[in-house]
């Protein structure tokens, strides 16, 4: 999935989003302020508020994006390689990981303080939720066309339980900076399809 | 609602933390979303924030203890569960009707929708009394799959705490369609266990089908 995010393009913007990545960085979310951020940025408060209601909000609007474009690449080119449930996943699953090897604190902060966000809006939960669970739901209903994914369950709840797994990985691992993460989404390629077989 | 007002109260008679509860159980009730803030909980509550922060520290602390509430039955039941069934099969199977056996309604309404946002929002946002329910919960799939790979012979394809972690996500995924799609918990409960039963079944080779029901 490509989005466009215009404001990337924005040279004020970036530096916004920029300063905010790097206060994080250093600080805790509480640590810091949107006037903080500003004066990173060196821009207006006012400018700020242009793009981003708060300071939430932005990393609520960068983990999307981030997780729609990365992710949706992933799963899109799982799509366009392989035709069974169970190789999408394993192909996707590895990308994921290789693209995360080298997440360490700053990334988990920057996840957790954009989920945050994202979690107190059913608006937005739903999207991300939704993005993830058309892909599952198209890859199970090709797999029980062809035979590889049980009958005897609706499409739409198993596409469900392989969302919420996914993304609790991503739960737990901002709760929890000892979780394995990247051994957890190797093992789910193993397990779902499995857990789903005809 | 008998407390709500529609200005704060000088001072009410007596304020304590079950009439706090029992307003922010009838607003869930009535709302369909479950944030409000502490100034309105307060006007509705008819106290003042004073008579309020005696008892919570703030509004999300009051609603994490209702939630506490929700956890600890699901706990108490799967705690239930243990004692009463042997075996892993027998424990899955039955779990929902054990669960709603002792529930006391049909399905989850608004103010159970409710509970389950709030959760769903605490365990995103890393409050401690998510991360302990989430370990809590855990611990009982973990129990019985580990008792499950050394007294049945249970193969699994995967580790036993990676599928721990799982079947608690499942629950998760169960509670969030309840909480966000309006998905009857009920359905979601009895449907992830026919799952759970079939994928135990496939990898628990001496078990013979339809020797899963009942209690020990």
């Amino acid at each position: 999935m490509s989005t466009t995010n215009p404001l990337q393009t924005n040279d004020a913007c970036s530096r916004i989003i920029n300063a905010g990545i790097d206060l994080l960085a250093e600080k805790t979310l509480g640590e810091f302020t949107e006037e903080d951020i500003c004066r990173r940025a060196d821009v207006a408060t006012k400018t700020f508020y242009r793009y981003f209601p708060s300071k939430e909000a932005l990393f609520a609007d960068l983990i999307r994006d981030s997780m729609f474009e990365l992710t949706g690449d992933i799963f899109s080119r799982a799509e366009e390689r392989y035709a069974s449930f169970a190789d999408r996943l394993q192909y996707a699953m590895a990308q994921i990981v290789d693209s995360r090897r080298d997440y360490g604190e700053t990334e988990r902060k920057y996840y957790r303080a954009g989920i945050t966000e994202i979690a107190n809006s059913d608006e937005r939960v739903l999207q991300l939720y939704g993005f993830f669970n058309d892909y599952f739901q198209r890859w199970l209903e090709q797999g029980q066309a062809s035979g590889e994914v049980t009958k005897e369950f609706e499409v739409g709840f198993m596409a469900h339980l392989a969302t919420g797994c996914l993304l609790d990985i991503n739960q737990i691992w901002m709760n929890d900076p000892e979780f394995p993460h990247l051994q957890r989404h190797e093992e789910l390629a193993v397990f779902l399809p499995n857990f789903f077989a005809a | 609602m008998e407390t709500r007002s529609e200005e704060v109260e000088p001072v009410p008679v007596h304020v304590d933390k079950a009439h706090l509860m029992q307003v922010m159980r009838d607003f869930w009730l009535a709302s369909a979303t479950p944030s409000i803030t502490l100034a309105d909980f307060c006007a509705l509550a008819g106290v003042t924030t004073e008579q309020f922060l005696e008892h919570y520290a703030d509004v999300q602390a009051l609603q994490m203890e209702l939630v506490a509430a929700l956890v600890m039955f699901d706990l108490d039941c799967k705690d239930n569960l243990g004692k009463l069934a042997s075996g892993i099969l027998q424990r899955v199977q039955n779990y929902p009707s054990n669960f709603w056996a002792t529930y006391p309604k049909e399905d989850f309404d608004s103010y159970e929708r409710n509970l389950l946002k709030i959760g769903f929002a605490a365990f995103f946002q890393q409050s401690a009394e998510s991360a302990i329910v989430r370990k809590i919960g855990r611990q009982h799939w973990h129990g019985w799959l580990q008792e499950a790979v050394q007294n049945e012979g249970f193969k699994p394809d995967i580790s036993v705490d990676a599928l721990a972690d799982f079947q608690g996500s499942f629950q998760n995924s169960v509670a969030i369609a309840t909480a966000f799609l309006g998905m009857s918990n009920r359905d979601g409960a009895t449907i992830v266990s026919e799952m759970q039963l079939r994928y135990l079944q496939r990898h628990l080779p001496s078990v013979e089908a339809g020797s899963a029901g009942g209690f020990a």
